[in-house]
């Protein structure tokens, strides 16, 4: 029950950091939804770094880091509360129909038994959550130093991989001195929660209601995301992560009056994806490089610099914590240690290209449980309401950096796994998990308006 | 609404509710057919009495049926969950340390385990047991 409290205390810090970063006015505000959404991703990620820099700084840290959370949270409060600003834009005001709302509900109802159901089978989730995650989150609360857990004889078990899913894990059972498996699941499901509820806020916000419901109503469809909440591997916290820095991208680019904060933030999100898995690296350089270079002007160009600039203000802090994380790390990646031949012999080879390409394209029409390939059905969304016009560089970022994002793990099949086929067939559901909302909402972004504007 | 937005929207949502109703019914279907503790659980159960009989921390060595191929998935799972049970000890999948937790499905004579330089220190039931290396000082 400690932990589960502990979990609201985690996303009231988290909008407090949001509110820090991004003002709005004292009161309630038409962008608040926004805020409420990103919380609990701020908020774990808060905890994960102060959980991971207290361990370093004091050892085993129950109040330590309990003290440092309540700190930084009140610290984010008191900034929120100075900056507190006059005055916020409305958001769009388009509305959805009332029949939308209850398909969305039967979704939203029918996706939270389903993660009970399978969370009560599974307590301890499925067996990355065991072998990697979880244990590491053991590791951290249990181990009197802070080199047990990274140590070479545990190399089966990543020693690489960020610590974003354990550290968090590990201060909320530190702090309520309880290793609680509900709290792990209550941990995923605030993930799946912003994976969903932040393009949908930001969708209502920019395109309005109707746009936003529907596309909420997709992302849940894509049952890969639900299932996977309930597995408690970090691939959920990842695709949360991906789709907040990247439609936080696009809300810093496109909104005309909110300041700095959103650009400050897509950078804050995009790097605590650094810090959740190793993949969040490769996403970090490729929402960077959309947001520098995809355009469709050159005045839209040259008004990208002063956000990549914020974004990078955003990042630096969980950068140089992954840096020096990674740095510390002893183990060194196994799909860079058990690689066979060169990198040019991998990438020279036909075979791999045919299996990966496959493999992906294969993933791509079965996605998600759905009786019709995703791709058909999001052709056709597209095909009867037509493109928003005149096209802007910021509204195909989320599409261009979910392709690029794809386009890097073929890469990384085809020039870093020693068995391609073992690979692809543990990992390719996962990573077309990761940029499914994303995706999703980049097409919900580009549709021409269901109504009247 | 126009109404080609409607229809679109009703594509789309059908076919998202679908996918989202057939997980449900495939897990609700699991969900009555589960057994009252998952295999984690029960596997953590059994080894609370070995955990208690041994050292919080250090290093310890790890052994299963002789034969036993080493990217056998089944073995590999059980030892992962071993290692989960028992963190923050470290336990290596090998037998080169002083202490090793032994993890059988088969009868094993004390005796062959002698021959290969492990003493029983304690049984713990369900296979489960405690060995020492003799050749490891």
């Amino acid at each position: 029950m400690a932990g589960l409290f502990l979990l609201l205390v985690t996303v009231a810090s988290g909008f407090a950091l949001v509110r820090a970063i991004w003002p709005a006015p004292w009161r309630w505000s038409s962008a608040d939804p926004i805020r409420l959404a990103l919380a609990p991703v701020a908020g774990l990620g808060l905890a994960s770094i102060l959980f991971y820099l207290v361990r370093i700084a004091a050892g085993l840290p129950p109040m330590a880091a309990a003290g440092a959370m309540l700190c930084a949270a009140g610290f984010a409060g008191a900034i929120a509360h100075k900056r507190a600003a006059a005055e916020e834009l409305p958001g769009h005001s388009g509305k959805a129909p009332f029949w939308l709302w209850v398909l969305l509900t039967a979704a939203a109802a029918l996706s939270i038994f389903t993660v009970t159901m399978m969370t009560s089978i599974a307590p301890h989730g499925e067996w990355d959550a065991w072998s990697i995650w979880n244990l590491r989150a053991r590791f951290l609360v249990r181990a009197d130093n802070l080199q047990t857990p990274f140590v070479a004889l545990l190399d089966w078990s990543h020693p690489d991989y960020p610590l974003m899913v354990p550290a968090s894990i590990a201060m909320l059972w530190s702090t309520s001195g309880a290793e609680s498996q509900p709290v792990v699941a209550g941990v995923q499901a605030l993930f799946l929660i912003s994976a969903i509820a932040v393009p949908f806020t930001i969708l209502r916000y920019l395109r309005g209601a109707a746009i936003a419901v529907i596309a909420a109503i997709a992302i849940i469809g894509g049952s890969t995301i639900v299932r996977m909440t309930a597995a408690m591997y970090a691939d959920v916290p990842m695709a949360a992560l991906i789709v907040c820095a990247g439609a936080m991208a696009v809300l810093a680019l496109e909104s005309k009056s909110d300041g700095r904060g959103p650009a400050i933030l897509a950078g804050l999100l995009a790097a605590l994806g650094a810090w959740t898995k190793n993949e969040g690296l490769l996403f970090f350089g490729v929402l960077a490089g959309s947001i520098a270079f995809v355009a469709t002007s050159r005045a839209e160009l040259m008004s990208r610099i002063g956000k990549l600039r914020d974004f990078a203000i955003g990042a630096a802090p969980v950068v140089a914590v992954v840096f020096y994380f990674k740095s510390s790390a002893k183990v060194t990646n196994d799909l860079v240690s058990s690689a066979s031949g060169t990198f040019m012999d991998r990438i020279a080879d036909t075979h791999r290209h045919w299996v990966a390409f496959w493999s992906m394209a294969g993933e791509s029409l079965t996605f998600g449980n759905y009786i019709v390939p995703p791709v058909v059905v999001f052709c056709v969304w597209l095909g009867v309401n037509r493109l928003r016009r005149p096209v802007r560089g910021a509204w195909l970022i989320p599409i261009f950096a979910a392709v690029a994002q794809l386009a890097g793990y073929y890469l990384v099949y085809i020039g870093g796994s020693a068995d391609i086929q073992w690979q692809i067939d543990t990992s390719v559901a996962r990573i077309m998990m990761h940029v499914w909302p994303l995706c999703l909402f980049g097409v919900f972004l580009i549709t021409a308006p269901l109504e009247k504007e | 609404m126009y109404p080609r937005a409607v229809t679109a929207t009703l594509l789309v949502a059908a076919v998202s509710l679908f996918s989202t109703f057939r997980l449900f019914m495939q897990t609700a279907d699991a969900y009555t057919q589960a057994p009252a503790i998952d295999g984690v659980t029960e596997y953590t159960e059994r080894l609370k009495a070995l955990k208690d009989a041994l050292p919080p921390t250090g290093v310890i060595g790890y052994m299963t049926d002789p034969g036993t191929p080493a990217n056998n998935t089944d073995a590999m799972a059980e030892h992962h969950i071993i290692q989960y049970a028992l963190a923050p000890l470290v336990v290596v999948p090998n037998a080169n340390q002083k202490y090793v937790v032994g993890n059988f499905h088969k009868t094993i004579a004390t005796g062959s385990l002698r021959d290969q330089g492990f003493k029983l220190v304690r049984e713990f039931g369900n296979g489960i047991a405690l060995l020492e290396n003799e050749k490891v000082k």
